[in-house]
């Protein structure tokens, strides 16, 4: 049994084993300065979530409400306080640093400001190479396979050679796409890959992303406040809120039938002109919460 | 080269600038060096008027002053009155001791201060943080002066150092000295002043250093390299150290700077024979133009050393050379 979507063939849910695993992911911090005035803040918060082979998940939701947390969770920039993440079957938090070594290769992070998270020193090529540099590839395949990963996200081989700043947003972002493409992962964290970003821009970057999926067969986390553009991508979509996971479904059935007030904020948000929900194809479930 | 050009010009209006104030500020002073004589009885006040007068010390301030700039054009640099000769060869034999001393200082400050400084800022939690941070602590709050006797005591106790000097007698006077040997003798006698300055511009330069390096690895690509598997110590140098360049190179001339106005005191106590010694008997045998050309030089070093900062901020920053 399988699914025709995005051109791509997907084994059924139930024959798929699960990429990612979260289980009662909780991270806090705390703020405040004095011992005797410091607050716990809960950024996330029981997380469940499952996450299927070469599927779009949504985490959507407010500023504050811990999305940043957990793409930051996902790849190991923070450590949960408690709770289990498993990729591929494996307990990642149990790991030591070279069995995380190994693991960080196959979960890569698009951030949220590209043009900040390139060092404005280093030239396109550099950014882009220098991931397969460090698994000690030679410089010459590194360069070869760089340039071919640039031309994949529409950056000409005559532009390879300036630096981060002399490109516009959108061309920004599409080389952070291919330096955490070089790798080959196999889930894409995209943390916010929209936003600063014109209308058209953004659509350029879906229509990226969503060709990508179909080449490259990926599974993509997509973290947004954004539904609108989420929903173009996506399958499954998560409402996260304070830190929690609110309410998810399939794209269709949240944007037609949103039962919580914040979900139902988020939904109303959207002009009517960009999306009509009838529009929205009913996608399986690729993630389960 | 414009901005060559530019630099040079600042550095000269700059050098002209500093000449007339030490002029007008030397002239202000009481007295001058035929002051004592006057107290000699065989000595007449007519004699000691014509020797003024031959050295042009009743003239002006700006007669002395485009006299002295004519004896600079011609490379005399004005005349020592102590030493009776044209004040250039002595003040540049000093001035090259000088240098030797705060270049060597300068270098042995920063190459302790790169690591030192680069470490506490990548490991703020280590216990190795809080011991160089109280050691940092420790030298910021000593005086320059205490170090420096603390040395000499250790020198003069111990006797593994010279406690004094730039070269041995022995080694000074015997042609079969090789060069090598000299070279040795050079180094024991530069060891301590040089560690006394060294040691007086290393917590300055480790607090930058960590400061810098603090806010190059906070910046969002060194959270992103991270992210991306990339080793820790390429973050650190190949990432966060050329980010954190610029304010660190811009205390390149500084650093010299502090080193010069550091070693007058350093080389009177260590009878370094350096500028800040001949300085010091200048200005106390009221040698007018030596304390002019000693003043100047020192200015000269630290302009050169600003030079310096500002040509390797245009080779390294890109916005810089981009105006």
């Amino acid at each position: 049994m399988s699914l025709e979507k995005h051109g791509v063939t997907v084994p059924a849910p139930e024959l798929c084993p699960p990429l990612l695993e979260l289980r009662r992911l909780s991270k806090c911090y705390l703020r405040g300065g004095w011992p005797s005035a410091r607050v716990v803040v809960k950024a996330l918060d029981n997380i469940h979530l499952t996450l299927r082979d070469s599927s779009v998940l949504a985490i959507v939701g407010k500023s504050g409400s811990g999305k940043s947390t957990l793409a930051r969770c996902l790849v190991f920039l923070e450590r949960p306080n408690s709770g289990e993440l498993r990729f591929e079957g494996i307990d990642v938090l149990s790991l030591n640093k070279n069995g995380l070594k190994a693991i960080r290769t196959k979960i890569q992070l698009v951030f949220q400001q590209p043009a900040t998270a390139m060092n404005p020193l280093l030239s396109a090529l550099d950014i882009v190479a220098e991931p397969l540099l460090i698994q000690h590839i030679s410089k010459r395949e590194s360069c070869e396979r760089a340039l071919a990963a640039l031309e994949e996200v529409d950056i000409d081989r005559a532009s390879v050679g300036r630096k981060p700043l002399d490109f516009s947003g959108g061309q920004r972002q599409r080389i952070a796409i291919a330096r955490a493409l070089i790798l080959q992962p196999k889930l894409l964290v995209l943390d916010e890959p929209f936003s600063g970003l014109d209308l058209i821009t953004q659509t350029q970057i879906v229509d990226l992303l969503a060709r990508l999926r179909t080449s490259l067969a990926m599974t993509f986390l997509l973290i947004s406040h954004d539904l609108c553009m989420a929903a173009h991508l996506a399958d499954t979509i998560a409402v996260i809120e304070s830190g929690r996971i609110v309410e998810s479904g399939t794209v269709a059935s949240l944007l037609s039938h949103p039962w919580r007030k914040e979900t139902r904020e988020l939904v109303d948000s959207i002009p009517e002109l960009l999306l009509d929900p009838r529009q929205i194809v009913t996608r399986r479930p690729a993630a389960t919460f | 080269m414009r901005f060559l050009l530019r630099r040079l010009l600042h550095s000269l209006l700059l050098l002209a600038a500093a000449s007339v104030i030490a002029f007008a500020l030397v002239n202000l002073a009481p007295g001058d060096f035929y002051d004592a004589l006057r107290l000699r009885p065989e000595v007449s006040a007519g004699t000691v008027a014509a020797i003024r007068s031959e050295h042009g010390l009743d003239r002006s301030l700006p007669e002395k002053y485009l006299g002295w700039l004519r004896s600079v054009l011609e490379g005399d640099w004005g005349v020592s009155l102590a030493y009776n000769s044209p004040a250039r060869p002595i003040v540049w034999s000093r001035a090259k001791n000088t240098l030797l001393l705060g270049a060597t200082a300068t270098l042995l400050a920063w190459l302790l201060a790169m690591p030192l400084g680069l470490w506490v800022a990548a490991y703020p939690a280590k216990w190795s943080n809080a011991l160089v941070s109280v050691t940092i602590s420790i030298l910021l709050a000593t005086p320059e002066l205490v170090l420096a006797l603390l040395m000499l005591l250790f020198a003069v106790r111990t006797g593994y150092l010279p406690a004094g000097g730039m070269l041995d007698e022995a080694a000074r006077g015997s042609r079969a000295a090789s060069l090598w040997e000299q070279a040795a003798d050079l180094t024991r006698h530069l060891f301590l002043p040089t560690a006394c300055l060294a040691a007086g511009l290393l917590p300055i330069l480790v607090l930058h250093v960590r400061a810098a390096g603090k806010e190059a690895l906070a910046s969002p690509f060194v959270t992103a390299a991270r992210a991306y598997g990339i080793p820790f110590r390429r973050v650190l140098l190949r990432h966060a150290l050329p980010a954190a360049a610029n304010p660190l190179i811009s205390l390149v001339g500084l650093s010299l700077g502090l080193m010069m106005s550091s070693s007058l005191v350093v080389e009177a106590i260590f009878s370094w024979p350096g500028l800040g010694q001949l300085m010091w008997n200048a200005i106390l045998e009221r040698d007018f133009f030596l304390i002019v050309d000693a003043v100047l030089l020192a200015t000269g070093f630290l302009i050169g050393a600003n030079l310096l900062s500002d040509l390797l901020l245009y080779a390294s920053d890109p916005r810089i050379r981009a105006g």
